[in-house]
């Protein structure tokens, strides 16, 4: 009897088709490390040159990235007799346009997200979660050549605005992107709470709103918030639409309806040309690395948060579980 | 939550109060690592730096699709390129003519921004990839510039260098470079080889920079440049085989002065051109005080 018991559990000796498979799961898992890592390295060893080579340092320091040049102006003008680096304008553009998309995404993917877990019949849900899912497999530089011929005069007519390429039309281009993402995530974290949740709600007299408001939702944060912070990652590295959609003109504004120039758009735009090894080379992939260290860094405090909230979720779950399978 | 929503419905109070200026300059150029942006820098702008806030986007089209949309804009590019905006006639000087970008002026160099287009190999060329290029020098290659957009050469500079045999076996051809180049590329491509059975020719865009940087590395035959090559790039080329790079004339560009067909504007000076590029004047209405 025990030995027939072990087949049945699969302890015993191992297909040698099942050792396989395992390795060859096993090896993803370490090639997508693996992949990450060089990538890091790969970027951290071209950006170095920034903060250590002499011979770098005679066009541009870590200094000279960050403050203003003789004129009291931060320019980024990589192409001239003298090149000018300065991070500023860059940064706050990638910001910028990082802020008008999330304020737009966030919402709108959120209570898309709401409305299809807990108040659409089915047959509508099934609609809406794969088309918006649809909308994630568009390729990018379509929303961008959308938003530079068709919503840029849209966004122009409807606010009159001077400038035709500008924070607000490549926000709105960039939010198509994040929507989906936001959506997808947060709709599931809403779908996972368990339906006793709802049911107590409800049977203590809560009308749905209520129940999908304070109960629902709260229960389901730390997904939605990871969702919103996958939604920021994408923003803050989309390319194409940014360098399509946002005039690319390097002026230190916090004004939305300004053109500006992004990290990312930077990079794409500026890395073909480039001469192999030089003082532009490395600042571009200084660049990668302050994008990459942005992202970085938020993705591991949305982590920290995300964990805190679960474990102040748990706290008083016990309560509310309790009290939902007591029904 | 409240607060967010709160907040955005003052923003976009405040945007929509926001009027629109017809009187401001809006600028369009090219990326910077365009060879057309490099052009206009060294010719219009006598090496000055553009204006931060002038607006740059990727490809000639796109520079000519946001002006032909945008009442107040300017923009430049290469002449084959430009539909559906008003093309301006351009005054060297205040004192001198203003000139149409026309086949005769162009080639007779009245037209004041016109260039050079180029071809750029390794050493001189050999073999197929002589043949194919003095093709494109000869009537009928040149010809089809007209077809395309672009000005022929003059008879007198249409230059053949080299003259090797080169590898016989050799049947593909690979051309890499300027933007501006790559319809003018492919109509040649699909030309020559109709007429040539068994040799292939490819033809990529990416850049006049890109395709020099692809040169240097080896991984094209011709380079394909609307802008003359940098003494660094020279050097990188010469260190990396050992050979000069040697340049090809194939044909003549004028570059466009465009502006919405709205625009009363009927032509414009080089000087108020580097005005508008270098940032110094950002008004339609002020535009007429600089000669």
């Amino acid at each position: 009897m025990p030995r027939s018991s072990d087949s049945l559990l699969l302890k015993g000796r191992r297909r040698p088709l099942e050792r396989v498979a395992e390795l060859f799961i096993r090896s993803s898992g370490l090639i997508v490390i693996a992949s990450l890592l060089l990538i890091f390295i790969f970027v951290g060893k071209e950006a170095l040159p920034v903060l250590t080579s002499g011979e770098v340092h005679q066009e541009v320091t870590p200094k000279s990235l960050s403050v203003p040049q003789e004129n009291g102006e931060y320019v980024w003008q990589p192409v001239s007799e003298i090149p000018k680096y300065n991070l500023l304008p860059l940064l706050v553009g990638t910001l910028k346009v990082t802020i008008v998309a999330l304020l737009l995404a966030i919402p709108i993917a959120i209570g898309a997200a709401i409305f299809t877990s807990e108040f659409s019949p089915q047959w509508m849900r099934e609609i809406i979660k794969p088309i918006v899912e649809l909308l994630a497999g568009i390729p990018s530089v379509v929303i961008g050549f959308f938003a530079l011929l068709v919503m840029a005069s849209w966004v122009q007519d409807a606010f009159g605005l001077t400038f035709r390429l500008n924070a607000i039309t490549a926000g709105i281009g960039l939010s198509l992107a994040v929507i989906p993402i936001v959506y997808t995530v947060a709709e599931d974290a809403l779908s996972a709470v368990p339906q006793p949740f709802r049911d107590g709600s409800l049977a203590l007299g809560a009308n749905r709103w209520q129940t999908a408001w304070r109960v629902v939702l709260p229960a389901a944060m730390p997904g939605v918030f990871a969702a919103c912070v996958l939604g920021f990652g994408r923003a803050i590295g989309e390319t194409m639409i940014v360098l399509m959609a946002s005039g690319n003109a390097a002026t230190l504004s916090l004004d939305p309806t300004e053109s500006f120039r992004s990290i990312s758009a930077t990079i794409a735009a500026e890395l073909g040309e480039v001469v192999l090894g030089s003082a532009h080379y490395h600042v571009l992939f200084f660049l990668g690395a302050v994008l990459f260290v942005i992202t970085f860094l938020l993705n591991l405090a949305g982590h920290w948060y995300v964990s805190r909230l679960r474990d102040k979720l748990q706290g008083k779950s016990k309560f509310k579980k309790a009290s939902a399978v007591g029904l | 939550m409240k607060k967010t929503l709160l907040f955005l419905t003052v923003s976009l109070v405040s945007v929509g109060c926001k009027k629109k200026d017809p009187d401001t300059i809006v600028a369009y150029s090219r990326e910077n690592n365009s060879g057309t942006y490099m052009y206009f820098k060294e010719r219009v702008l006598d090496n000055k730096d553009f204006a931060s806030g002038v607006q740059t986007l990727p490809g000639t089209a796109a520079v000519i699709n946001a002006v032909s949309k945008d009442s107040s804009a300017i923009g430049y590019g290469g002449i084959g390129y430009v539909k559906g905006v008003k093309t301006l006639k351009v005054k060297k000087d205040a004192a001198s003519p203003a000139v149409e970008p026309t086949l005769e002026n162009v080639v007779n160099k009245s037209y004041p921004i016109s260039r050079y287009l180029y071809f750029y190999t390794v050493g001189e060329p050999e073999g197929i990839v002589r043949e194919f290029i003095a093709w494109a020098l000869g009537d009928p290659g040149q010809k089809i510039c007209e077809e395309v957009g672009y000005y022929p050469l003059p008879q007198g500079e249409r230059i053949v260098p080299g003259g090797g045999a080169g590898a016989g076996d050799k049947k593909t051809i690979t051309v890499k470079g300027s933007d501006t180049m790559v319809i003018l590329g492919q109509r040649w491509a699909e030309h020559y080889m109709k007429d040539r059975p068994g040799v292939t020719i490819q033809i990529t865009g990416g850049g006049s920079g890109t395709g020099i940087a692809a040169l240097i590395n080896g991984a094209t035959d011709i380079c394909q440049a609307s802008r003359e090559m940098k003494k660094a790039e020279r050097k990188q080329l010469l260190e990396k085989f050992g050979k000069d790079a040697v340049e090809i004339r194939v044909a003549m560009d004028g570059l466009a002065i465009f502006v919405h067909e709205t625009n009363p504007l009927t032509e414009i000076s080089l000087e108020q051109l580097r005005a508008i590029y270098t940032g110094k004047m950002k008004s339609w209405k002020e535009l007429a005080a600089i000669k």
